[in-house]
């Protein structure tokens, strides 16, 4: 038992409580920043916190929570979108009188995420997803005037809520099948008994968890209500969903099969392989038709789950290895992507359809490199961090005997360049429409230096790939060998 | 009194499909929280089952845990309902469509 190996949590939950607080304390106006700079501080420190910790597993609470190099690292993620998000909406006029809970709202997502991966038992990975799934819930909605914000936040909840119905029973059935709520008492129980590959609870038990897992994640088929909760939701909410949520799912979905159902891969690996490729093709194809930037990234983010799930069917610590160093990849060019359609949003009317791009890399040279590299690596082209992702995850694939994943998900990604390019073509190739550039604002600091930060991380995870590759491969090997 | 496992799981399942059914074919929101939290206390069902088959408490606290979740996730739903309900008249989920694609 050693509760301060949770110190993380306690820091972040702190934030949370401290900038809730603020939401009902009236605030002298020279002090109107202060939540943001209370959510600023809090996750920096508790950044800090998480890369002292850097090291072998500690045990918190009677293992029901894991402090190991995988939490940890996913965690490096998590904290700097969370950050990355209330930078979005620093001086954000549609956040204006509700700041203290925006920013509180999102420090309790943030938690939740952080629990989800630190799990070491169904009760606490259950509470981690819930947590973070309520907060986006009220976050989706928080502009409350707005009649898209809560159409967005209802159908977030409904289907969200349907998830965690169908995740509760998953985690019911495995109960059932080894007695146990624990991670690692679930893998001791499958290793000990015989024939339980084929038992049809666990299969059950199975299904269930990858079906609510996916509608976390947003894989196909249970990613109807992304695009419209993407395009609905404040941008800095969307940018929060399509990072944090991801890795959040992603880790959890590593903790439950790569991690503790490992014994009965067999069981899964199909299964799991089969939505990758689902996802994939849907996610791509529907990225084609969209004229919404905001609209096309969500389906862009449908089609990277995709990929990310190939990291899961393999199977493989190699497979976990290179899940978690694409997503540090995968969410570097989402904060960066999304940071360019707030700023044009900022800028214009309806500044996230596809027209307001038009002549923008004309009209801001720094802004159009941001998005081009941005885009260019979400497509997967060599050498930008998308690629060495992509290329570690078919290459896993490939490893693990499933090269139909990797043959899959290359196409896949063929066809990603037509609409990533799209964008591109758009904002370079025309001259900047007069009417729509007429109203230059200032560019908010805090948004350009999440953009360029995200576009010099795409380029940094290049160069440096190999001691980043080193600490993903120690964080895939915490997963299987405590 | 000793109540086999698979009568716990009858009922468990009954209200799961109950609950799924209702999801799909309700189109107010309040019944279609409803019907979600049929489903929540199906799992919840099915938890404190084999929580007696094993003879373990975790499972208990498992449904507890779920429980106060469950009120949770429905106290957004109805804030989120009353605040859409402010700016429209009838109350139906296929009416909100002004995203489609």
């Amino acid at each position: 038992m050693n509760a301060g190996a949770a110190l993380t949590l306690y820091v972040m939950s702190a934030a949370t409580v401290l900038a809730l607080v603020l939401a009902v304390v009236p605030l002298p106006a020279a002090w109107r920043r202060l939540p943001e700079w209370v959510g600023c501080i809090g996750i920096v420190a508790t950044l800090a916190i998480a890369v002292v910790q850097w090291g072998d597993r500690q045990v918190a609470f009677a293992g029901e929570l894991h402090i190991d190099r995988f939490s940890l690292l996913l965690t490096w993620i998590i904290l700097p979108a969370a950050l990355a998000v209330i930078l979005f909406s620093w001086g954000e006029p549609a956040a204006a009188g509700r700041r203290a809970e925006f920013v509180g709202l999102v420090l309790a997502a943030a938690t939740g995420m952080m629990l989800t991966v630190m799990s070491g038992d169904l009760i606490t990975l259950f509470i981690g997803i819930e947590l973070l799934s309520v907060a986006l819930y009220v976050l989706c909605a928080i502009e409350v005037a707005r009649a898209r914000s809560l159409e967005s936040g209802i159908k977030y909840l409904i289907t969200g809520s349907i998830g965690t119905a169908i995740l509760i029973y998953g985690f019911a059935l495995l109960y059932g099948v080894t007695g146990t709520t624990s991670l690692d008492g679930v893998t001791a129980r499958l290793a000990t008994i015989d024939g339980m590959a084929s038992d049809p609870l666990l299969i059950a038990a199975i299904v269930l968890i990858v079906v609510a897992l996916g509608f976390k994640a947003s894989a196909v088929p249970f990613h109807m209500w992304t695009p419209d909760v993407y395009q609905g939701a404040p941008t800095p909410v969307t940018a929060f969903m399509g990072t944090g949520t991801k890795a959040a799912a992603m880790g959890a979905f590593l903790l439950l099969f790569t991690g503790a159902t490992q014994q009965v891969s067999g069981d899964w690996r199909a299964l799991i392989g089969a939505l990758a490729v689902v996802t994939m093709v849907v996610g791509n194809v529907g990225a084609l038709m969209q004229q919404n930037v905001k609209r096309m990234l969500a389906w862009s983010s449908i089609a990277q789950a995709g990929y990310l799930l190939i990291g899961v069917a393999v199977g493989t610590t190699a497979g976990a290895e290179a899940l978690i160093y694409y997503l540090f990849a995968y969410v570097a060019m989402t904060l960066a992507a999304f940071a360019i359609v707030i700023l044009r949003e900022r800028e214009v009317e309806s500044g996230d359809t596809l027209g307001a791009f038009t002549g923008f890399g004309r009209a801001r040279p720094w802004a159009g490199v941001v998005m081009t590299i941005t885009l260019l690596g979400l497509a997967g082209f060599p050498p930008l961090a998308g690629f060495i992702g992509k290329f570690l995850l078919f290459g896993s694939a490939v490893d693990a005997g499933m090269s139909w994943l990797a043959i899959v998900g290359a196409l896949a990604s063929v066809v990603s360049v037509v609409y990533y390019l799209r964008v591109v073509i758009v904002m370079w190739s025309q001259a900047p429409d007069g009417q729509r550039t007429a109203r230059r604002v200032r560019v908010p600091a805090s948004v350009a230096a999440v953009a360029v930060a995200g576009a010099a991380a795409i380029i940094a995870l290049a160069i440096w790939a190999q001691p980043m590759l080193d600490l993903c491969a120690d964080a895939a090997r915490a997963l299987t060998i405590p | 009194m000793n109540v086999p496992i698979g009568a716990y799981l009858a009922v468990s399942l009954g209200l799961l499909v109950l609950g799924l059914i209702g999801v799909m074919r309700r189109r107010n929101p309040l019944l279609l929280l409803l019907s979600v939290e049929l489903m929540l206390n199906a799992g919840n069902v099915a938890l404190i089952g084999f929580s007696r088959q094993w003879d373990d408490p975790a499972g208990q606290v498992f449904a507890l845990v779920v429980m106060v979740v469950a009120a949770a996730e429905v106290v957004i739903g109805l804030g989120l309902t009353v605040s859409i309900f402010r700016t429209r008249t009838n109350l139906d989920v296929d009416e909100l469509s002004s995203m489609r694609g």
